[in-house]
C-alpha cells in the first residue's frame, strides 16, 4: 500500500513504521540536502548534516505536534545540524579546492581537464564553481537564507519560521546576501580574467 | 535615497515581495539608473545560475539513514530486555498452556550436551538462570526433558482449544515486549530486522550481559507455527495478517522489571 497523505505518513512513522518514515526522507531529501550542501560547502559535511537532521527527526518526531508544516520542522532542524557542524569545525578550518558536480559528486578542481568538452559545458561548470565559491563568502545565515529562497523555493514567511526571524528580517537579509554574492562573483570573474559583461561591477555609487 | 538604499527593493522585486509604495519608488530610480538596472539583471542571473545547481542527493543517504535507524532499534530492545524471573515462569506455564504438549528442558539439565533443534514443533527454550552457562541452541526434544513444576501434565495437553483465551489474556499483560521473526529469516514488518539467528545470538547474549551486572533475566524463545502465531496474535491483540506467507515463527517474550 502506498500512503501519499504525508500526515498519515508522519503517524505512521511516530507509531515506528520505517518505511513510512523512508518515504517522507525521499520526499525530502533534494531540499534538505541542498540546503545542507550550501551552508556547508562540501558533498561529505552535506551528507553527514542530511543523515544526522533525518536520524534526529526520527528520534523526536514524537515532539512534532503539527504545530508547523512538517517541511519548517525538518529544514530547521537540518539548518541547526548544519549549524553545529560549522561551529565545530571552525577550530579546525579545512580549505579545500575540491568541487562538486551537479550530480553531487566531489571531483577534484583540475584547472587542466584532459577529455575534451564543448566550451559552453565548460564554461558552465566554471560558473558553477565560481559561484559555489562566491557563496562560501557570506555568512552562514545568508547561505541558507538564499538557499531557502533560490534553491528550495520557499516564502519569507517559511524562511522566517525555519530561521526565526520576522519576515522584514528575512527580506533585508535576502537583500544583503543577494548583493554580497553578486560583490563575490563579479571579483571572482574578475580575478579570473573574465571581467563580467554587465556594467554593475564593483560598488555602488 | 541613494543606490545602496534600493538593494532591498531590488532583491524584493525579484521575489515578487514589493510593496506597491516599495516598487514605484523603484520603478522611478530605475529609470534613471543604468547602474541599478544592470545589478538587478545581475542579481537574477546569479539567482538563474544557483537555482540551476540544484544538486541531487547521492543514492546512499537514505539507506544510510534506514540502516542506522534499524540499528538504534535494535539497540533500544537489547537495553529493554530486563526480565524477572517470574517471568519466565510464566512464559513457560503460558507456553506449555498455549501450545501444549511439550516440555521445558529440566531445571538440571547439562547445558554441554543439548540437544539440536529439529525444529518440527514447537519449541522453547528458557535462558539461563544466574550461573548457568549460555547455550544458544533451541531444545526441542521434550522426551530429554523433564517438566517443570509448573508444567504438569495437565497444563501440557496438546492444542489450543484447551488453554482457554481468557488465561492467555490474564497473561498478556505480563508482556511487555513480544519479538517476532519468521522462521525463515525474513523480518517480519515493523519488527526488529534481525533474523531469527541473530536473535538467538544476540538476545541470550544481551541476557548474559545483564546476569553480569547482578539481575535475573529470564527470557522464552520459541518457535512457532503459522496457526500458532495466528492464535498468539490474536491474544495478545497484534496485527497480524492471518494469512502468513511463512509456516513459522520465532517468537521472543519478555518482561520487564
Amino acid at each position: 500500500m502506498i500512503i501519499i497523505d504525508e500526515k498519515e505518513l508522519i503517524l505512521q512513522a511516530c507509531k515506528g513504521k520505517e518505511a513510512a518514515f523512508e518515504q517522507l526522507m525521499l520526499a525530502y531529501q533534494t531540499p534538505i540536502y541542498n540546503l545542507c550542501f550550501r551552508t556547508l560547502g562540501n558533498a561529505e559535511d552535506a551528507a553527514d548534516a542530511t543523515q544526522e537532521a533525518f536520524l534526529k527527526a526520527w528520534r523526536y518526531l514524537d515532539s512534532f505536534h503539527f504545530e508547523s508544516a512538517f517541511s519548517t520542522w525538518l529544514y530547521r532542524l537540518a539548518s541547526n545540524c548544519c549549524l553545529d557542524m560549522l561551529r565545530s569545525k571552525k577550530r579546525r578550518p579545512v580549505i579545500s579546492i575540491v568541487t562538486e558536480d551537479e550530480d553531487g559528486e566531489e571531483q577534484s578542481y583540475d584547472p587542466v581537464d584532459p577529455s575534451p568538452q564543448p566550451d559552453e559545458v565548460l564554461e558552465q561548470k566554471e560558473e558553477k564553481q565560481l559561484l559555489n565559491e562566491a557563496l562560501l563568502s557570506l555568512d552562514e545565515i545568508q547561505r541558507q537564507i538564499i538557499t531557502l529562497r533560490v534553491v528550495n523555493d520557499l516564502s519569507y514567511t517559511e524562511i522566517g519560521e525555519i530561521l526565526s526571524l520576522k519576515e522584514g528580517t528575512v527580506k533585508s537579509r535576502l537583500s544583503r546576501a543577494r548583493e554580497n554574492l553578486r560583490k563575490k562573483v563579479s571579483e571572482l570573474r574578475n580575478k579570473n580574467g573574465k571581467p563580467s559583461s554587465k556594467k554593475a561591477e564593483g560598488g555602488l555609487p | 535615497m541613494n543606490c545602496e538604499e534600493y538593494i532591498v527593493s531590488l532583491s524584493g522585486r525579484i521575489d515578487g515581495m514589493n510593496t506597491d509604495e516599495e516598487e514605484a519608488l523603484l520603478n522611478e530610480h530605475l529609470a534613471n539608473c543604468p547602474h541599478c538596472r544592470a545589478l538587478l539583471q545581475e542579481m537574477e542571473g546569479n539567482d538563474k545560475l544557483l537555482a540551476d545547481s540544484r544538486l541531487t542527493v547521492p543514492g546512499s543517504l537514505v539507506p544510510n539513514v534506514m540502516k542506522k535507524i534499524r540499528a538504534e532499534k535494535q539497540k533500544k530492545r537489547s537495553r529493554s530486555l530486563r526480565y524477572t524471573l517470574t517471568g519466565l515462569a510464566t512464559a513457560a506455564v503460558l507456553f506449555l498452556v498455549i501450545f501444549g504438549g511439550f516440555r521445558l528442558p529440566d531445571r538440571d539439565y547439562t547445558p554441554e550436551a543439548p540437544q539440536e533443534a529439529d525444529c518440527e514443533d514447537l519449541t522453547l527454550m528458557p535462558l539461563p538462570t544466574e550461573n548457568e552457562y549460555v547455550d544458544k541452541r533451541i531444545y526441542t526434544n521434550p522426551t530429554q526433558c523433564a517438566p517443570l513444576e509448573e508444567a504438569t501434565d495437565a497444563t501440557c495437553e496438546p492444542m489450543v482449544e484447551a488453554t482457554g483465551g481468557a488465561f492467555v489474556e490474564d497473561r498478556a499483560e505480563q508482556y511487555h515486549t513480544v519479538f517476532l521473526y519468521y522462521a525463515s529469516g525474513e523480518e517480519i514488518p515493523d519488527f526488529p530486522a534481525l533474523s531469527p539467528m541473530e536473535a538467538l545470538e544476540q538476545m541470550p547474549g544481551d541476557a548474559a550481559k545483564y546476569f553480569e551486572e547482578g539481575s535475573h533475566h529470564p527470557i522464552a524463545i520459541a518457535m512457532l507455527s503459522a496457526w500458532e502465531l495466528e492464535e498468539l496474535s490474536y491474544s495478545f491483540r497484534l496485527d497480524y495478517p492471518a494469512e502468513s506467507e511463512s509456516d513459522s515463527f520465532i517468537v521472543v517474550f519478555c518482561t520487564e522489571q
